[in-house]
């Protein structure tokens, strides 16, 4: 006997309503949340207890309607449409529900079976709303539930009408459509009808299907009445695109008398949010409250990473010593390569990261469920309009800072081809969290002084010019490899919520921190080893690693660099966390890292680093090839290794005339 | 003259009435017919302007707002 096949249920609606917080409520997963529109990008998929019964459910990217031709719209709406659920919770934010009405009874059309999910109920009520679900209930046919995920209140609610329409027979909802149709589209609605399931709406569904990719459609009568469809529809667009409005405005008009008939509202309450978006988006005070902040938050992470690095390196010498003994009646070789090697790369990789990523990743979270990266997005719009590129790309380039994979996978939001090809080409130019710790190195040792806030403003500075060369790239690349003309730019601005603190530091820390230097240190582990080894192989008077830096050196010597710089970048491929380490380990005559933080700018001036080569270390950092990780989902993003190629290519070509232009400035007024 | 205007050139604070919306997708995003719309901020180097629609507030580009004709409310 086969295994009962599991009931399925997604989870749909208007972006930033919550539908991922609702996901990892019910399925204890840790799918991304944050307090802007669009970070869902793809679907997720986990499993949670419907009654007795274990179901899969379904977090689809949100979407404001199913009429819409967007990537991630036509990915949620095809799973709706295609993909196999059983069930739909169309969740809704209570305290914007004439808004997010229309694609709800757009949901309910299409599904015969669905719950309608009055999510963030709790603000609704602070803001002196109160709707009357029952009545919602009975007006629109289908169980209405209210949550606040965050704080898992009205969940078991939920589950419990899920289990309840997954026992009722399936029904269609039609709202009225008045609008006369010409005959022969009424005639290839009818026939649409017979093919479709008989629990579909058909005018919903021809929507969909007479511009769908062929390969999409369930079987040969389908693509058959699909290519009837786009026959009739040729050259005759407009018509279509007249009923799509008519039908779109009737769901609008539905939903405004369900709202007004459900919802009431308490007189004059106050609107933070409108208080707070005169400080963050006033001419005069917009940009540099936002800069003040982040300025902040380098500065915090600057000076606070310090104390850390120097208790975590005292604790890895510490260990290295007990490790050792342990290791001392083991062959030599070995107990070089494992602690010469891979303990000390690991360790630095650990000691120098960890601190920095500690304190920013939590207070970039923070900024982020608080609601300000679209206000960061609008305020920058001015600028990368004129560069020639979507606004979004601002959202994407501060995902950038955590992880340019994570950036890469972010540029879905972006719904111009053109445009968001020139996101991802780009993505690469913000320093995410890897090269963070180098960056911020360089600067303590060679470029603050040895002042702490000098520190945090040299950081500041260095993120300003990466943030240029984005704006400066896009526009080089929007008018000549990527020519084309410019896309609608829609940004919904959310309100601003009070982040849950605790939460951001456990989501932080846990998820995204632990990922990142787990990731690291499967990378150093090894590199480590590979440098040790190739540090043992003799070539001519040196080694074999020996060689490659000689080989290097007449172009890392052009760059205002040297060859073993450009050999630590090379061989950072991995993981751009692990350029440092290597350079250490090179450095070290015995092919040893030198243990202890504090030593590693003795080591670096010992080895002829003066500040203009630091400045020209960071400039090729912030403007070098992506990491192996972001290269690979650049290939599969774009689906092309042409487009994975010219990523490669264009930052490092970039970087190296950027450097070898600053090194010859320098030269030129005599300062190497 | 019909009293109509494009909402890129509503003045920021002047509260209009959509009439038409030429976008398919700025009437999914609440431009449509007889709603309300306010201008609320322009971003610091011009080109997108912040809205007031329905309950939230959208960000458009001007040649995106040029789309939307409206007539302005007391």
């Amino acid at each position: 006997m086969g295994e009962e096949k599991r009931p399925c249920i997604a989870l749909a609606g208007n972006p930033n309503t919550g539908k991922s917080t609702l996901f990892n409520a019910l399925t204890g997963l840790k799918q991304h949340t944050g307090n802007w529109s669009g970070k869902t990008v793809g679907r997720a998929e986990g499993r949670f207890w419907l009654g007795k019964k274990e179901a899969v459910l379904v977090d689809l990217p949100g979407i404001y309607s199913l009429f819409s031709a967007g990537a991630e719209e036509a990915c949620a709406r095809d799973f709706l449409a295609f993909g196999g659920a059983d069930a739909v919770a169309v969740v809704v934010d209570a305290s914007c529900l004439e808004r997010h009405l229309p694609l709800a009874l757009q949901v309910m059309e299409l599904m015969p079976r669905c719950v309608l999910c009055l999510n963030l109920s709790d603000e609704a009520e602070k803001k002196g709303i109160h709707i009357d679900e029952k009545k919602l209930s009975a007006l629109t046919g289908v169980p209405v539930v209210k949550t606040a995920a965050r704080t898992g209140r009205g969940l078991s609610d939920l589950t419990a009408a899920l289990e309840q329409v997954m026992e009722q027979e399936p029904h269609v909802r039609h709202t009225p459509f008045h609008k006369a149709l010409p005959a022969a589209f009424e005639e290839l609605l009818a026939e649409g009808e017979d093919l479709l399931p008989e629990s579909r709406n058909r005018p919903l569904l021809l929507d969909f299907l007479w511009q769908k990719e062929e390969d999409v459609l369930p079987d040969a009568e389908l693509r058959n009445w699909q290519s009837r469809c786009r026959a009739y529809f040729a050259g005759e667009e407009e018509v279509f695109a007249l009923y799509r409005k008519e039908r779109s405005l009737c769901f609008q008009k539905r939903a405004e008398t369900l709202a007004s008939a459900v919802c009431k509202k308490d007189e004059i309450q106050a609107d933070t949010t409108a208080q707070m978006d005169k400080l963050f988006l006033r001419k005069r005070t917009g940009v540099p409250v936002m800069l003040l902040l982040l300025a902040l938050v380098f500065w915090i992470t600057a000076v606070g990473a310090n104390a850390p690095s120097q208790w975590l390196m005292s604790a890895f010498t510490q260990l290295g010593t007990e490790c050792r003994s342990v290791l001392v009646s083991s062959p030599v070789w070995l107990e070089s390569l494992l602690m010469d090697g891979v303990f000390l790369t690991v360790s630095w990789v650990v000691s120098v990261m960890l601190p920095p990523m500690a304190i920013f990743f939590p207070m970039f979270t923070l900024l982020e469920d608080c609601g300000l990266l679209p206000r960061i997005a609008f305020q920058l719009d001015g600028l990368f309009r004129r560069a020639g590129a979507h606004g979004k790309q601002a959202l994407t380039l501060c995902m950038g800072f955590g992880c340019n994979a994570a950036g890469v996978t972010a540029c879905r939001i972006i719904d111009s081809p053109r445009e968001r090809l020139i996101a991802i080409l780009t993505n690469n130019f913000v320093p995410c969290n890897g090269r963070f710790p180098t960056i911020l190195l360089l600067t303590a040792v060679f470029l603050s002084g040895g002042k702490a806030w000098m520190s945090g403003f040299t950081l500041f500075v260095v993120i300003g010019i990466s943030v240029g060369m984005t704006l400066l790239v896009s526009f080089f690349l929007s008018r000549t490899l990527l020519r084309g003309m410019p896309s609608a730019f829609v940004l919904e601005l959310p309100p601003f919520r009070r982040p849950q603190i605790g939460q951001v530091l456990v989501r932080s820390l846990l998820d995204r921190t632990i990922f990142v230097l787990g990731r690291a240190i499967t990378a150093a582990a090894p590199a480590g080893a590979v440098i040790w080894l190739l540090q043992r192989i003799p070539v001519g008077d040196g080694t074999l690693l020996t060689q490659i830096a000689m080989f290097l050196e007449p172009l890392g010597g052009l760059m205002g660099l040297s060859g073993p710089i450009l050999l630590a970048f090379l061989l950072g491929l991995p993981a751009n966390e692990i350029v440092l380490p290597i350079l250490l380990m090179f450095y070290s005559q015995s092919g040893m890292l030198m243990e202890g933080g504090s030593q590693t700018g003795a080591m670096l001036m010992a080895n002829g680093w003066t500040w203009t080569t630091a400045v020209c270390a960071i400039l090729f950092s912030l403007n070098h090839f992506p990491c192996a990780t972001t290269l690979l989902t650049i290939r599969k993003e774009t689906d092309s290794w042409r487009w994975t190629a010219v990523s490669f290519l264009l930052p490092t070509v970039i970087g190296i005339c950027l450097c070898a232009a600053v090194h010859g400035i320098f030269c030129l007024f005599g300062l190497t | 003259m019909d009293g109509n205007m494009l909402l890129s050139e509503v003045p920021l604070g002047q509260s209009c009435q959509v009439v038409e919306s030429r976008l398919l997708r700025l009437l999914d995003l609440g431009f449509c017919e007889e709603s309300q719309v306010m201008p609320l901020y322009t971003c610091p180097w011009g080109g997108t302007r912040l809205y007031h629609v329905k309950q939230t507030r959208i960000a458009l580009r001007d040649s995106d707002a040029a789309q939307i004709q409206v007539k302005a409310v007391e």
